[in-house]
């Protein structure tokens, strides 16, 4: 098209999931349909850029150099961590209401292959967070792949140890309301294995 | 299940092919070099979106193209009529199932079992353990989404530890790593172990019918390892750990399996001659498709890659009483065969197929 135009459309196809036909759209949308959201969105990002930052406790997104909402949440259980590779994680947890405790966001998973290695997570501030014994419960919400389950085995481990802390991870079955018929074998396979006394 | 019709563009030395394949009996014919393996290659594709000719999808497109295409009308025997698509650019392939994109390989196994007789195949015989390797796990990963989720599995982990390795990274970085692949090495060795034992059976047979049961096959799936318990392979991997390191790589575990085969207590291999090693890789493909039917039933097209002429009158009388009526084969050759009046007879001739 144009210069100008075509470095935006590089720009925007960096971005994660966007791919030229994407990016091609959201640039014409912002510089030709609707110029008028293209200043609130400059203006919106500079100003969470400038107060936006990581929660030094947890890794949640946080503001003004403070801790995030949950843990300054007095009504979660401070006792209780669930632990997740990424804030949108942690965002899909929160959607299900079914956690009242908090948080610690890896940032990532072990992935030697991807240059991923524990100094690369955000597991030196977990490591910290478990030094008052304060931490009763940690619940491993991490993707049931094999670097997922590397880094769950790492954190029992290394970051756990012999503290006495109930360790977990969440189950991987089917989803609520589907079917045994239209449920994949892997799925079903998961589901059956990580079945639970019904009584 | 049945080919009913094959559309290629720009696939190999075919810029355009559209060829009609009703009926169970086809043949393709013509001088070397005009398409003919190239098309049973297309077809070979549907099972699982693998060449049997080579690993690299780059010699898959017409010179000078990057992009080509394949459409095939299936008619399966448990689900109807189909229509399976391959869209592929440099390095990105799509499959398409009746008009829907499949995100994942391991959604189309299973479905369109075909199993394919080339000249190539004393590889499974005289070539590496890795050979035979591809083989069983093409052979189980058909039948058993589990095993085919664990082949991918370990093999991702496999290459995170030989990463770790070379880095010289921790034992406990490691060791979480060696846990994970644990359960998936666990699987395979023990799928291999079953299965192999009901090919086994199937294999022989066979062989049984191709040289009149004078001479007695044998098929044994050797693990490396030995192992189907998560925590004898874990042991395994922490014993050999020090060694590994200077290597740089894994040497124990299930990518160093082998299979054994024999004839009268003799490796085949070093021992069986031509005609041995040729009937033996035949019965092996047979026992394939039978464990395929036995299991999906549904009944795997032949694809005979230039190997029928070869055949004595004896064992081409057994390989046709092992191709039941309603099996489709899909055969070529440079000359038309004998008993032509049975099959449909295409010509290939420079990329272009005519009856």
């Amino acid at each position: 098209m144009t210069p100008a135009f075509d470095a935006v459309i590089d720009e925007l196809k960096r971005l994660p999931g966007l791919g030229r036909r994407s990016a091609e759209r959201i640039a014409l949308h912002l510089l030709v349909e609707k110029r008028s959201q293209l200043k609130s969105l400059q203006e919106s990002l500079s100003a969470a850029a400038r107060t936006l930052n990581a929660c030094p406790i947890c890794g949640n997104l946080a503001e003004e150099g403070g801790p995030c909402p949950i843990c300054l949440d007095p009504t979660r259980d401070a006792s209780q961590i669930c632990i997740v590779e990424q804030i949108s994680d942690l965002t899909a947890v929160e959607r299900s209401a079914a956690w009242r405790g908090r948080y610690h966001v890896l940032n990532g998973k072990l992935s030697p292959m991807k240059g991923i290695g524990p100094a690369e997570l955000n597991l030196a501030s977990l490591a910290k967070r478990l030094q008052d014994g304060s931490i009763s419960e940690i619940v491993l919400a991490l993707p049931n792949d094999i670097e997922g389950q590397a880094t769950c085995h790492y954190i029992q481990e290394e970051i756990v140890g012999t503290q006495s802390i109930s360790l977990s991870r969440i189950g991987f079955g089917l989803p609520s309301g589907g079917g045994v018929t239209y449920a994949d074998s892997i799925t079903l396979r998961s589901a059956i294995e990580s079945r639970r006394n019904y009584s | 299940m049945e080919f009913r019709h094959l559309r290629l563009q720009n696939f190999r030395n075919f810029d355009f092919l559209n060829l009609e394949l009703q009926g169970t009996r086809h043949f393709l014919f013509g001088a070397n070099a005009q398409g003919k393996s190239n098309c049973l290659e297309a077809l070979s594709l549907v099972t699982a979106m693998r060449s049997f000719r080579v690993r690299e999808w780059k010699p898959l497109a017409r010179s000078g193209f990057s992009e080509w295409q394949l459409r095939c009308d299936i008619r399966s025997r448990k689900t109807g009529e189909h229509c399976l698509e391959l869209h592929v650019n440099g390095s990105r392939k799509q499959i398409f199932l009746d008009g829907d994109l499949l995100p994942r390989l391991g959604q189309l196994l299973g479905r369109f079992p075909v199993v394919v007789l080339g000249s190539e195949d004393l590889q499974l015989l005289r070539g590496s353990p890795g050979e035979r390797r591809r083989w069983l796990d093409l052979t189980f990963s058909l039948i058993d989404p589990c095993y085919f989720e664990a082949l991918l599995a370990y093999g991702n982990g496999l290459a995170q530890r030989n990463r770790l390795l070379k880095n010289g990274a921790s034992d406990r970085e490691i060791e979480s790593f060696e846990q994970a692949m644990s359960a998936p090495a666990a699987l395979l060795v023990k799928t291999r172990t079953q299965r192999t034992a009901e090919l086994r059976t199937m294999a022989e047979d066979v062989y049984a019918r191709l040289v009149d049961g004078r001479e007695q096959p044998s098929l044994t799936y050797r693990p490396d390892s030995a192992l189907d318990d998560p925590a004898a392979i874990l042991q395994k991997w922490r014993d050999t750990r020090k060694g590994d390191r200077a290597l740089g790589s894994t040497r124990a575990g299930p990518h160093r399996d082998d299979l054994r085969i024999q004839v009268d207590n003799r490796a085949a291999r070093e021992y069986g001659s031509d005609g041995q090693q040729r009937a033996l890789v035949m019965a092996l493909r047979f026992a394939q498709s039978q464990l395929w039917e036995s299991v999906l039933n549904e009944v795997p097209v032949l694809l005979v890659d230039d190997v029928l002429g070869e055949l004595d009158p004896q064992r081409r009388e057994a390989f046709w009483s092992l191709c039941r009526e309603d099996r489709q084969v899909i055969a070529t050759g440079t000359e038309q065969p004998p008993q032509y009046e049975h099959w449909q007879i295409h010509k290939v001739d420079n990329g272009i197929i005519s009856q």
